[in-house]
């Protein structure tokens, strides 16, 4: 972490507390296994925040033998408005991180994307997906612990297009992850399988 | 000397040697282990939390024990405490917070429990050898590590004054570390002594359930409130950090003064220094127990005389216990003194280079060993941090480390006050927080372009 990055905010007014929506879906743990696998926070742009992960993905991430969170930022689902503007919903995302029970892996969908951007540079994330990113066009600062990060999205998206995609994996050193055919709806178009899928397999892939 | 089996040191390569699992342990390992090294932490009780952990029997803390600053100036930058925790959390929290933060990042894998140090050695290249032993009484290991961390903490040795006729006293005289609860001085007259804030607490505590409370300390002070404007007092001087020192001084003091009032209407003497020259006190409650008759000031013991405490403007006290908290001292019996730059006249008091590089050595540090005019939990979070960026440079590229290695021998020694701190052993330790950041910063700096060139 930038030291300038926390001492800005240590000087700064802290954000009024908010009572936050967070939904999960746990795995059914075998207490003899070894360590858990890292958990995974999920937030979207999406109005309906964290409820927009309750019907495939939360199940789906337990499914795998992960415990699956989603968070929804202030003034969001079901969580009430409140002050703090950007920084306010950024500490959100931070909040339900730490309150997991191991590192987190952080995934932003949409305009939630740049919100976990700046979450990165304040909380050392296991690893982070940018999922069909919105209004990230730069890295706002370097992630803090050096977490892998993967930009996602579909060449069918229109709401994030393939330049969007490329712009943002260039700012964090990679190519974008596609996959066609699906829509920009991730959590809930027909096709939100083989994506959420491919996701799990990457992570799995350092066992993460 | 017992026997160790001098040249059967277990070789841990590169792994690194953390001593104690409280929260400047706890930092270190995280941090350590974010930069890639490998941890062995080892703690001489059986649980996380060190001066936290009220249960180890070397902690200094009480029942009633609170944190002097705010919750958001305190929690570590990368691991906030829970916003809907109160803005000053009691110790259990602040045990819970240490736990989260272990488990979290699965820290306790790292750790020796019931493990203690019995002494450090240099070795080879810069290498350390570590005698570890077992509480349980087993034998003695001796383990060889790329690089030592000390946070064995410095609140857990008492520092016990002796008074003129201290011996002959007829009533009970204990050190604030084994006090626990106020239950101990129901139906009693006591007398506390010491301002710093164990004693402030448990003067207060005193003055609302003992029969009739003394409270001695050696000059003025400034009572910081825990509150100001109904905002956490700290909250609000950090942000006044745009505003030039002088000025920042001005308008503390004078905020102090309108807020808390006048101390010498309340009997105690005028703070004969600035605000910023002394650790600052944090309590709301003395004035208030002084205003309502609960809590007698006094000024400094001049000597003990049977029964009475002879008080240095002749005054006197019949106190049945006496409460000394008169804080601690640093204690590193481990190892060699001319490992830290100790020398004597210093009261064991390490001279490194920023508070936590060892002057004789490029591979030993210390992380904690500060006292600070703020929560030190965030300062110790950077020191890890340098330490772990230093160690990381030293092991890829000794070379081009011995241009940070040169500062850290000719600064060793450098202290992070503004202008005239007070000088009394218990400041040895103090930085002032603003200036101990910027010393961090810059050393972090030095050592990013030193890696990023490597």
């Amino acid at each position: 972490m930038s030291m300038d990055v926390w001492r800005r905010r240590y000087g700064s007014k802290p954000v009024s507390p908010v009572d936050r929506e967070l939904l999960s879906s746990l795995p059914d743990l075998d207490p003899d296994d070894d360590k858990p696998l890292a958990p995974i926070l999920c937030v979207t742009g999406d109005s309906r925040g964290a409820g927009a992960f309750t019907e495939h993905w939360l199940p789906r991430i337990a499914e795998r033998g992960r415990a699956g969170y989603a968070v929804s930022v202030r003034g969001q689902g079901g969580t009430p408005k409140a002050d703090g503007g950007r920084d306010g919903r950024v500490h959100d995302i931070v909040q339900a991180a730490v309150s997991l029970p191991g590192r987190a892996v952080l995934i932003g969908h949409d305009k939630a994307a740049p919100l976990v951007a700046r979450a990165l540079t304040r909380y050392p994330a296991e690893a982070a997906v940018f999922l069909a990113p919105k209004g990230l066009a730069s890295k706002p600062s370097d992630p803090t612990g050096s977490p892998r990060v993967l930009i996602a999205g579909s060449p069918d998206d229109r709401a994030a297009p393939e330049k969007v995609l490329d712009k943002a994996a260039t700012a964090y050193g990679g190519a974008p992850l596609l996959f066609p055919g699906v829509g920009h709806d991730f959590m809930n178009d027909p096709g939100w399988k083989a994506p959420l899928d491919a996701l799990l397999d990457w992570l799995d892939d350092r066992g993460e | 000397m017992p026997e160790y089996g001098v040249d059967a040191a277990y070789d841990r390569g590169d792994t690194v040697c953390v001593i104690g699992a409280g929260m400047s342990g706890l930092l270190a390992i995280k941090n350590l282990c974010e930069y890639g090294f490998k941890v062995d932490c080892y703690e001489k009780d059986s649980g996380i939390g060190g001066s936290w952990n009220i249960t180890q029997r070397r902690s200094p803390m009480y029942a009633n024990t609170h944190l002097v600053s705010s919750r958001t100036q305190t929690e570590f930058p990368d691991f906030p405490m829970p916003d809907d925790w109160p803005d000053y959390p009691g110790h259990k929290r602040v045990l819970s917070y240490l736990e989260r933060y272990a488990d979290h990042f699965g820290l306790r894998d790292h750790i020796w429990f019931g493990s203690e140090i019995e002494r450090i050695e240099k070795a080879d290249r810069g290498r350390f050898d570590v005698i570890v032993k077992p509480t349980s009484g087993s034998a003695a290991r001796r383990l060889r590590y790329a690089a030592v961390v000390i946070a064995n903490g410095h609140n857990w040795n008492p520092f016990v004054p002796e008074y003129p006729g201290q011996q002959a006293f007829r009533g009970e005289i204990i050190h604030s570390s084994s006090y626990a609860d106020s239950s101990r001085l129901r139906g009693k007259k006591v007398l506390v002594v010491g301002a710093g804030n164990s004693g402030c607490d448990i003067a207060c505590e005193s003055a609302t359930t003992a029969d009739r409370t003394w409270h001695s300390t050696r000059r003025g002070y400034w009572y910081t409130p825990k509150y100001l404007f109904g905002r956490p007092s700290d909250q609000l001087s950090q942000r006044m950090s745009w505003m030039p020192k002088g000025l920042r001084h001005k308008v503390t003091e004078y905020v102090i003064r309108r807020v808390g009032g006048d101390p010498t209407r309340f009997g105690l003497p005028r703070p004969d220094h600035h605000m910023h020259q002394s650790h600052p006190i944090v309590n709301s409650h003395i004035l208030h127990h002084i205003g309502h008759g609960d809590l007698e000031p006094r000024p400094d013991i001049a000597r003990f005389d049977g029964r009475h405490v002879v008080f240095t403007d002749s005054s006197t006290a019949e106190p049945d216990l006496v409460v000394l908290a008169t804080g601690y001292r640093p204690s590193y019996d481990f190892c060699d003194p001319e490992l830290l730059g100790t020398t004597t006249g210093d009261d064991g008091f390490p001279r490194l280079f920023a508070q936590m590089f060892s002057p004789s050595s490029e591979t030993l540090s210390v992380a904690g060993l500060i006292q600070a005019d703020s929560g030190i939990f965030p300062l110790v979070h950077w020191q890890t941090v340098a330490i772990a960026k230093w160690l990381r440079i030293r092991a890829s590229d000794p070379e081009r480390a011995k241009q940070f290695r040169d500062r850290v021998v000719t600064e060793a020694g450098t202290r992070y006050t503004d202008g005239k701190m007070n000088d009394s052993p218990r400041h040895r330790l103090e930085v002032s927080h603003d200036l101990y950041l910027d010393s961090l910063a810059r050393i972090i700096e030095t050592l990013d372009k030193e890696s990023d060139g490597a």
